[in-house]
């Protein structure tokens, strides 16, 4: 859709052009009608014509003219050129009578889209397309045929002549079909309010369910559809019944209003939104002097715009940029979900978060909070704090990973050089002291070895106990070693492709050496029908390790948070890398991740 | 030196970073008729010079030592001296040492907690230069 913006000069063009054939056409209506329609009421008449084109192009043009490209805002500016046609219907004369007769029926669709649309211009479930098909399907086959047939009803909400009308121009037979005024017409004016009731009732349900911002907007719309429901049933009633013809006119005249309402509703709707954004603008501010770290940013935006699930991810943008959560820990990108929109929010163009909210609450709200929230810690200095302390945490979390692991070599070296030594050393004793005895005393030299028993069993337990704490091949000779170690000794078959791997800082070779040996030791647990295990380490900006076995595969959603994979991921996000698993159920299972090693 | 008596003493010397060993091994040595300890060296680095002066007929050579292992200790000192049998030690089993055990031309890994005597014995005899 052309877009209509201050600084657009075509746009202004466009716009321009449209408000004068607006205007040119509710001059053209109320003239008609002043000149041409029927005596009664004439001035009630014109004005009743010349809101229903004048106020929803003029709406739909002004809110256009602040926001280029809303899909609401046009199809009211469409329907309000269409319904000038209607006012073709006030004319005495047979031809221009009959067009605006007709166009009513075409127009009346349009209506329904519309109403079912507000405010965000789309028809949003399948029940409200089915609706909105149903009235134009009726109209296309109830209505339009009928006008070659038979001369139209009277009196109608929209045409003021009463039971005095012109005839039809396009009929094409003598007499009215007898099927036509006692089947067709009573059948599609039931299936007419049926089908407005049933708009009504979508709105109703729609404005219940919404967010109370929405509700504000939604609920006028609503009472306007279920009046209009209301307001042709009672004509409808009244005609058969024979009513008064003033009653029929007042009704029909608030039936011809619907279009005009409904262009004030959009208004109003956008007014209390304003108000709205100001309002939790204010909230958001005053919130934030409350709390002014990521938690209380969250915290005063879900408070000011009434959406206790909204949640923040930050744009961190060092090393290529990345989203983090609010405790800096490396976070996917958010996604939409059924119910839940996703709002960038850019300051000065840059990207700096993004927000997951209700889908009720308008974008412009939640960016314009966002923003003025970030904008408002920006201006105190504390979106750069805000970066800077999730970029320490980050560094933090890699050292705390580091020193962990500084001190479980510690612990792996001194057990080793210690008690492991010492160990050994007492076994060879025992043996020498055992040998000592053989000739002389044997019932000691076999006490003495029984003893040797144990402490062998001793050795093996810590020996064992530090592999596991930190495999001492890790520390000597590296990842590529530690890892072919790892293969050999594993219950399945295991081929590790680590050439020129090199020497990298120890937290890093433990990290991927434990990420590596997790995803093993899985396969070897839970992939059954696997005959082999496959990993692979390189370096190609970055460390990258990939574990694949050929085993039944999983479903990795319903998994992935048990322990192991959890402290893996937790483990390689702490030095500021990512893990990814790939399973399908039949496809093997396949652990990939990247550590930096700038 | 091998001394002027019928008997030969085989010459044997340490290499491992760990005192304590080397304190035991001394010990397990000087309990094994016909054998002698010439002396120790601490580190890889230091094993090359001290088999050149002392000459001895079987080192024993640690796996795990900081700076040179005794993998690589043992390639070194196979190229340099062929004749010396060279026993690699350690208290790790044979699967999770690093490669290249089999080919730096030890002659056996023995456990270090299986060293005594017997163990010393029975590994020179294995592996003793043939005598012409």
């Amino acid at each position: 859709m052309p877009e209509i913006t201050e600084t657009s000069r075509a746009g202004r063009r466009t716009a321009a052009g449209i408000g004068l054939v607006g205007v040119l056409l509710t001059a053209g209506a109320v003239a008609l009608v002043l000149s041409d329609g029927p005596r009664d009421h004439r001035a009630v008449n014109a004005i009743v014509h010349g809101l229903g084109i004048a106020l929803p192009i003029g709406l739909g043009l002004f809110r256009l003219s602040r926001r280029g490209t809303d899909r609401f805002a046009w199809l009211l500016v469409g329907t309000g050129l269409l319904w000038s046609l209607i006012t073709l219907a006030e004319s005495s004369a047979s031809v221009p009578y009959s067009v605006g007769r007709i166009a009513v029926w075409m127009v009346e669709p349009t209506l329904v889209i519309l109403m079912l649309a507000f405010p965000f211009g789309r028809l949003e479930t399948l029940y409200e397309r089915r609706l909105a098909q149903a009235a134009v399907v009726l109209a296309a086959t109830l209505y339009l045929p009928t006008a070659l047939l038979a001369q139209f009803p009277e009196p109608a909400p929209w045409a003021s002549c009463g039971t005095s009308c012109p005839t039809n121009a396009f009929v094409l037979t003598d007499q009215d079909p007898a099927w036509v005024g006692e089947l067709v017409r009573p059948v599609r004016e039931v299936l007419a309010v049926l089908i407005y009731a049933a708009v009504a009732v979508v709105l109703f349900q729609r404005t219940r369910r919404a967010a109370s911002l929405m509700r504000h907007v939604l609920a006028p719309v609503a009472a306007v559809a279920a009046y209009r429901a209301g307001a042709l049933l009672a004509y409808l009633v009244g005609r058969i019944a024979g009513a008064d013809g003033t009653f029929l006119e007042i009704v029909g005249w608030l039936y011809m209003l619907t279009l005009p309402i409904v262009a004030a509703s959009f208004a109003l709707g956008l007014l209390s939104q304003r108000l709205f954004v100001a309002d939790a603008l204010e909230r958001v501010a005053h919130e934030l002097r409350e709390h002014s770290d990521a938690d209380g940013l969250r915290q005063a935006l879900r408070t000011a715009l009434a959406d206790p699930s909204l949640s923040l991810v930050y744009w961190l943008r060092g090393q290529g940029g990345r989203w983090v959560d609010e405790a800096g820990w490396p976070t996917s990108a958010p996604e939409r979900a059924p119910g839940r929109a996703v709002t960038e929010v850019r300051v000065d163009g840059r990207r700096l978060a993004a927000i997951r909210h209700d889908s009720g609450l308008d974008p412009l709200v939640v960016q314009a909070a966002g923003a003025h929230a970030l904008t408002t810690l920006e201006n105190d200095r504390l979106i750069g704090e805000l970066q800077s302390s999730l970029d320490e945490l980050g560094r933090s979390r890699a050292r705390i990973a580091a020193v962990a692991d500084r001190e479980r070599r510690k612990i792996e070296r001194d057990l080793h050089d210690g008690a492991q030594q010492r160990l050994v050393a007492l076994r060879i004793k025992l043996e020498l002291i055992a040998e000592g005895l053989d000739g002389e005393s044997p019932e000691s030299a076999a006490a003495l070895r029984r003893l040797e028993g144990d402490v062998e069993t001793t050795i093996d337990e810590v020996r064992s106990f530090a592999r596991g704490i930190y495999p001492p091949v890790l520390a000597q000779r590296g990842l590529g070693e530690a890892l072919r170690v790892a293969g050999r000794i594993a219950p399945i078959p295991t081929t590790v492709y680590a050439q020129d791997i090199g020497r990298w800082r120890p937290e890093v070779e433990a990290t991927v050496y434990f990420a590596c040996l997790e995803a093993l030791q899985n396969a070897a647990k839970h992939a059954r029908g696997a005959t082999g295990v496959a990993i692979r380490v390189v370096e190609n900006g970055g460390l990258r390790f990939e574990v694949h076995d050929d085993g039944q595969g999983f479903f990795v959603p319903t998994v992935l948070n048990g322990n192991g994979l959890t402290n893996l991921r937790d483990r390689v996000a702490a030095i500021g890398g990512e893990v990814k698993v790939r399973s399908a159920p039949g496809q093997g299972t396949t652990v990939t991740g990247v550590v930096p090693v700038d | 030196m091998t001394p002027a008596q019928g008997t030969l003493t085989v010459g044997v010397v340490v290499v491992d970073d760990q005192l304590v060993f080397r304190q035991v091994a001394r010990e397990v040595v000087a309990a094994t008729p016909g054998f002698e300890m010439l002396g120790e060296a601490a580190s890889g680095e230091h094993t090359l010079a001290v088999v050149d002066d002392l000459d001895p007929d079987l080192v024993l050579l640690d796996v795990r030592m900081p700076g040179m292992d005794g993998i690589e200790t043992a390639a070194r000192l196979s190229e340099a001296r062929p004749k010396v049998v060279v026993v690699l030690i350690s208290i790790e089993e044979a699967p999770y040492l690093p490669g290249g055990l089999g080919s730096c031309g030890a002659a056996e890994l023995l456990r270090k907690q299986d060293f005594g005597p017997a163990a010393l014995r029975r590994v020179w005899e294995r592996h003793r230069p043939a005598r012409g």
